[in-house]
């Protein structure tokens, strides 16, 4: 992101956390989910939001909607800060940002129309008057690839791709600027995976969108996505532009991610790469200094600092995400891999 | 080119020309409709195909897991070691299911009991099929916990499900898998819920067990990156039959098949960036209203650029769910069997080799 950029979303310190019964004593213990996330997503641009189950890019997503309420932090809008808007400013703010699901099975409600799917938030938002709207309703299917004559069916006579479709007009009814893309193609077929992102990419194109991309198919992100941040354990440990994180990844468990990711060549990578070991470990109790440090290979392999087998630093300090010293877009938050 | 010119009763199992339909109110279903193929000793044939495709089917009629009715096995054998395993009595079925087939499914957390510990369920199945005492049960079911990599054996064999990620299930579910030292293990999805990380973990294992036992692994998945990173056969499967048999290598270095080509060309891949995708448009058909002749030739690219080439009496007009097109004659009337086309790779298309020429994408999507 250069200075010049013009910043359509600006997420500073995002920490959302969820309380849960504590031990013993009742003591109040949370769930880490978000813990002090910062993104900028420039206009017409696509951030792809990468991380494992549990890692927390869902909570980001939501948290930036206030559909889940954050601790703390700021999420500025076009210059708007959300977190702080009164409810009823925030529903005049979401017909600005919406938000695409990823089941289009449990999403869309069965005993609607799919004429009063999309219908809906043109009412709620007031974008049509009463007598526009079933044209307009006509318009936006017709936008997303389905055919008008569907509006009197259910969403239960669709396919899944199809009804993806139909999550996507109804995104687009509230004509919003930005619309976060939560894992939109992960339940699909691979064939209807394509058409899905064709469409959102012709979409983006033609209105000028600005998407926040959540997805674990790293195949996928480096497709469709700009400029890439990658989530472990609620933070982001490596955020740089798409070519420069797969070409150059620096932090380790990028590298780890990205080695993981079968691809479609057979036999390669079959054996003779590093697996990461372990698991992801809990939120509620994260380990102390870097929260990878107990999966880490290079805190571990060929370091004589660590006759423990971690490197003292990685389990005390609680590393920030630096730039790179030749390329202030790319940061990461591994010490060990500083140059 | 291992195990595709087998003689019968080489190979582990053998399939020939099952099919497995659903007798329903709306009408029958053919989700499996004459499908043939064999598993070879101590390697992985994978069935690939799209939701509904009947992969999935195929595996369960194997186990004799369908419910019967709807589901009838009209027509086909299935040997196991040269046993038919659709001659045996429920009770001989029983022996085999846990056997010598294991069966491992996608959902790791809905096939394991939630009351009962993950080992007594290991143990559980060691009793019955090896009738062994219950301390010896439940030394197996450790010994088996350590070899699919769980640490600290003897402590996990007191938790249950609920206490374990999803990783660890699925460790669970093949250590319960391996218990009676099948040859054959069914795979059913046995990744897609994981993530990236862990189902390489898993991958890895089921690589080193296959190795260790020579185990014969059938794996159905959706996923192509997971068969280029595991199988040794592939069968792609479209609307209840396998359209292209032939070795892993061969598959992903040239794929002959248009539905398989075009499955190619939509899937993003890493190292590859900004490309418009290529989409096979249209859906996968209706099994109650499945289209004449070839079943993918309303969505397919090869069938329309050869009608182009062709004389207009040879070519016919159907319509399709993005508008009407020209194919050959053939393509709509008549089924393509899978026959041979190079040796060891067979196809199901009868315009396989003008599809072979055709695998370059066409001008005018590369724009963009």
């Amino acid at each position: 992101m250069t200075p010049g950029d013009d910043i359509l979303l600006s997420v500073r310190g995002l920490r959302t956390y969820f309380p849960i019964r504590g031990g013993l004593l009742g003591s109040k213990k949370f769930v880490r989910a978000v813990d002090g996330v910062d993104l900028d997503i420039p206009r017409g641009a696509t951030l792809g939001l990468v991380g494992e189950s549990g890692s927390g890019k869902t909570t980001v997503g939501r948290s930036i909607l206030r559909l889940v309420h954050a601790n703390a932090g700021k999420v500025i809008f076009d210059g708007v800060d959300v977190l702080s808007l009164a409810p009823g400013r925030m529903r005049d703010m979401r017909c600005r940002m919406q938000m695409i699901f990823q089941d289009p099975f449990g999403s869309l409600n069965p005993r609607m129309t799919v004429g009063d799917i999309v219908a809906e938030p043109l009412a709620v938002h007031r974008v049509v008057r009463r007598p526009e709207r079933r044209m307009r309703t006509a318009q936006l299917l017709d936008r997303v690839g389905l055919s008008p004559a569907y509006m009197q069916r259910y969403p239960h006579e669709f396919s899944g791709g199809q009804r993806q479709r139909i999550g996507i007009a109804r995104a687009l009814a509230a004509q919003p600027a930005f619309i976060i893309c939560d894992e939109p193609v992960s339940a699909l077929d691979v064939s209807i995976q394509a058409q899905i992102l064709n469409l959102l990419k012709d979409l983006q194109d033609e209105l000028g969108l600005t998407y926040l991309f959540i997805a674990h198919n790293l195949a996928v992100v480096e497709h469709f996505c700009d400029r890439i941040a990658v989530m472990y354990l609620g933070k982001i440990v490596e955020t740089a532009p798409r070519d420069a994180l797969y070409n150059n990844p620096r932090h380790p468990y990028t590298q780890a991610l990205l080695a993981a990711a079968p691809s479609c060549t057979p036999g390669d990578g079959g054996g003779n790469c590093k697996r990461l070991e372990g698991e992801t470990p809990s939120p509620v109790n994260p380990p102390s200094g870097c929260a990878f440090h107990p999966r880490c290979p290079l805190t571990r392999v060929g370091n004589e600092l660590a006759p423990l087998g971690v490197d003292e630093r990685c389990s005390k300090i609680t590393p920030q995400l630096a730039a790179l010293a030749d390329d202030p877009l790319h940061a990461h938050s591994c010490i060990l891999s500083r140059d | 080119m291992m195990g595709m010119n087998t003689q019968p009763g080489d190979a582990l199992l053998e399939i020939r020309d099952l099919r497995t339909h659903f007798f329903t109110d709306d009408g029958v279903v053919k989700a499996v409709d004459g499908v043939s193929f064999s598993v070879p000793r101590g390697k992985t044939f994978a069935l690939v195909g799209e939701s509904g495709c009947g992969k999935s089917v195929t595996a369960f009629s194997i186990l004799r897991l369908l419910p019967m009715p709807p589901a009838r096995i009209v027509s086909g054998s299935i040997h196991l070691d040269g046993r038919d395993l659709l001659g045996l009595s429920p009770g001989q079925m029983r022996q085999v299911r846990g056997g010598q087939v294991g069966m491992i499914f996608q959902e790791p957390m809905s096939s394991l009991n939630p009351v009962f510990t993950c080992g007594s369920q290991i143990a559980e199945a060691v009793m019955l099929h090896a009738r062994t005492s219950a301390r010896e049960a439940r030394r197996r079911a450790i010994d088996l916990l350590a070899k699919v990599g769980i640490p600290e054996p003897a402590q996990r064999f007191g938790e249950y499900p609920h206490q374990l990620s999803g990783g660890m299930r699925q460790r669970v579910m093949i250590a319960m898998a391996l218990s009676c030292s099948p040859r054959l293990l069914i795979a059913d999805e046995p990744t897609t819920a994981l993530d990236v990380t862990t189902q390489a973990q898993i991958l890895d294992l089921l690589g080193d067990l296959q190795e260790r036992e020579n185990l014969g692994i059938l794996l159905i998945t959706h996923d192509l990156a997971v068969v280029a990173q595991t199988a040794h056969v592939v069968g792609v499967m479209y609307a209840s039959k396998i359209v292209e048999l032939t070795s892993a290598a061969d598959l992903f270095s040239r794929a002959l098949h248009p539905y398989t080509q075009g499955l190619f060309r939509s899937l993003p891949r890493l190292g590859v960036r900004g490309r418009r995708l290529e989409t096979l448009g249209g859906s996968v058909p209706n099994p109650l209203n499945f289209p004449t002749g070839c079943k993918f030739h309303p969505r397919c690219a090869t069938a329309r650029m050869v009608a182009r080439t062709m004389n207009e009496s040879d070519t016919v007009v159907v319509t399709t769910e993005t508008g009407p097109v020209r194919v050959p004659a053939r393509c709509a009337s008549q089924e393509p069997p899978l026959r041979q086309e190079q040796p060891g790779h067979s196809v199901a298309c009868w315009h396989a080799r003008a599809a072979d020429q055709a695998d370059a994408p066409p001008a005018e999507e590369e724009q963009q």
